[in-house]
């Protein structure tokens, strides 16, 4: 190994331990403090090996891939935000907030991603640096989100694995084969597109915890795949590639309906059931499809339907015994099939979901284990 | 090489998408609603939300049946869940809890930013079904009321600097001014309100 790798792994080993001494000695460093840790990181990778900011001559076009994809990225989201609605930003847009906002950010991002660069640059290739240099920007990001996360709450518990952990774990994935294949410059504009519009946008499409966590996954996913297949020297067999395009469209499409349905954004959700009130007809574990309901095909339910409908803060998945109109308006009486007695009260015609159209046998069964290990 | 890394991202986003709809995979008999909506930042420091909820106090008829008292959403100022059963004038049920700023953004409330719960539009239910008249009549003689402790009433630009902890009162009352009441018991069901807060133009994060 060349003593510069060797300086270079050296470095690495120093500052991934320090970022995981975060975990036991919590607010020991913050983002400013890490901003200034890193500088001195570079003082120190200066003085020892000196500073490649060299452009290569992949930058601008690899560039203008990224621009692309994240371009149609903010459409498709923005898009989307049309049906399902949008969420105001906390961020205020006074003139000196937004510096305060948006000048720590962003030299965060530069001085990370330059950091980085210099890993992957005087690695000569090795993997153990390469690797490590992901190691500690992926802990860097668990670390400075941990303490803002209960993790003893599900919810958040999902959330941080979701969008923190599995987010950052694919983000680096892109950031490394950026540095591979051309320079820095990239992974800065890729970052500041993709985390400052926060402090610059009022209004960001509402997609939900599980949506978001979806697409921090995808982007750059598709993002790798784009950079890394850039003047790659391997060409498919033309029957080789309309195979692996066949099979890719059709995984896409099965991605893309699992996440349609989950989302519950659409007119057909899926829903798992979560008990055996309806044994025989529904067991827990399985999933059903239901169609929702506006107020006109509410009027079409009839008694021996199956419905899903809204009671306190539960979503029940029962039949319909009997429909009782009061003053122009529907109830509806529900049981079910495994209780010996009708629920208690009446369901009003707007607390009720949908209607259940298909089901599929015990393929939920996860999210019941998944929910009890958590409950 | 290509190919296999190519192959091994694929997998990965597979996998990943898959773990997510396992994990957030709507269930029966459970339900988050979550009428606030949360704008997720990475590296977020914003960390509003309610805790240290007390048990409902009741006043006159006033009931609350276990599994029916307000629910905090610990993660989000979001009050949702309380369902009361209010059959004489003068019955109420109120709750205390705190507003916490655990992150290291100085917030404040936005304009417009206190949303109650709007009574005209809840839900009537009961066994029997309640009459559109018994509903109208509840609804007209409810007051819901959120404030300070103190009583002070919450107004659009109040401070809540980072570390910071308020308390709160939520009420809701049935006139004590009123004539009639209804010929059943009716429960009001479907008050969600929330706060919305901002960051404090005064300082930055």
């Amino acid at each position: 190994m060349k003593s510069s790798v060797k300086k270079i792994l050296a470095i690495e080993i120093l500052v991934l331990l320090v970022i995981i001494s975060n975990f036991f000695v919590p607010y020991l460093f913050d983002k400013y403090r890490y901003l200034v840790f890193f500088l001195g990181i570079g003082v120190l990778i200066y003085f020892l090996t000196g500073i490649d900011i060299d452009k290569t001559p992949n930058e601008k076009p690899i560039f203008k891939k990224t621009l692309f994809y994240i371009m149609l990225y903010f459409i498709l989201i923005y898009l989307l935000g049309l049906f399902i609605g949008y969420a105001k930003t906390i961020y205020s847009w006074s003139f000196t907030n937004l510096v305060k906002n948006i000048i720590p950010a962003i030299t965060i991002i530069i001085v990370c991603e330059v950091l980085r660069y210099q890993f992957i640059r005087k690695s000569n290739n090795n993997k153990i640096v390469i690797i490590l240099s992901y190691l500690i920007f992926v802990t860097l990001d668990v670390v400075l989100a941990f303490n803002t996360y209960d993790l003893s709450i599900k919810d958040d518990l999902y959330e941080f694995i979701g969008l923190i952990i599995m987010g950052s774990l694919i983000k680096n994935v892109l950031m490394t084969i950026y540095d591979i294949k051309s320079d820095f410059y990239n992974s800065i504009a890729y970052r500041i597109l993709t985390e400052i519009y926060v402090f610059i946008i009022p209004i960001i499409p509402d997609l939900g915890p599980y949506v978001n966590s979806v697409l921090l996954i995808v982007l750059p996913t598709v993002l790798s795949v784009v950079v890394f297949s850039y003047k790659n020297k391997e060409q498919d067999k033309p029957k080789n590639k309309r195979k692996r395009n066949i099979i890719f469209t059709i995984v896409v499409f099965i991605l893309l309906l699992l996440v349609g349905l989950n989302s519950g954004f659409f007119k057909y959700q899926s829903l798992v059931i979560g008990s055996n009130s309806m044994k025989n007809y529904l067991s827990k574990g399985d999933v059903v499809i239901l169609k929702k309901l506006d107020s006109k095909e509410r009027k079409k339910l009839k008694e021996g339907d199956v419905i899903v409908f809204k009671y306190e803060k539960k979503l029940i998945a029962h039949r319909i015994n009997k429909i009782v109109k009061r003053d122009e308006r529907d109830f509806y009486i529900t049981k079910g099939d495994n209780n010996e007695r009708v629920d208690e009260g009446a369901i009003d015609g707007k607390n009720v979901l949908g209607i259940v159209k298909i089901k599929i046998k015990s393929i939920g069964l996860p999210s019941i284990w998944l929910n009890e290990l958590f409950s | 090489m290509g190919e296999k890394t190519k192959n091994i991202l694929m997998a990965l986003l597979i996998v990943g998408i898959v773990s997510m709809t396992i994990a957030y995979a709507a269930l029966t008999q459970r339900l988050n609603i979550n009428s606030n909506a949360k704008v997720l930042s990475k590296n977020t420091t914003w960390n509003i939300h309610f805790t240290n909820l007390s048990a409902p106090t009741k006043t006159g008829y006033a009931q609350v049946k276990t599994g029916e008292e307000l629910v905090l959403d610990s993660s989000s100022t979001t009050l949702s869940g309380l369902t009361a059963t209010l059959s004489a004038p003068g019955d109420s049920v109120s709750y205390t809890f705190d507003v916490i700023n655990e992150g290291t953004i100085n917030a404040k409330i936005n304009t417009s930013g206190v949303h109650l719960a709007n009574v005209s539009s809840a839900t009537c239910t009961g066994s029997p079904v309640p009459s559109e008249a018994d509903c109208t009549l509840v609804k007209n003689n409810l007051t819901y009321t959120l404030t300070y402790a103190n009583g002070t009433a919450l107004a659009d630009g109040d401070k809540l600097a980072a570390g910071a902890t308020k308390s709160l009162k939520l009420t809701i009352t049935y006139n004590a001014s009123a004539t009639n009441v209804p010929t059943n018991d009716v429960t009001i069901t479907g008050l969600d309100s929330y706060i919305d807060y901002i960051q404090d133009e005064a300082s930055g994060s």
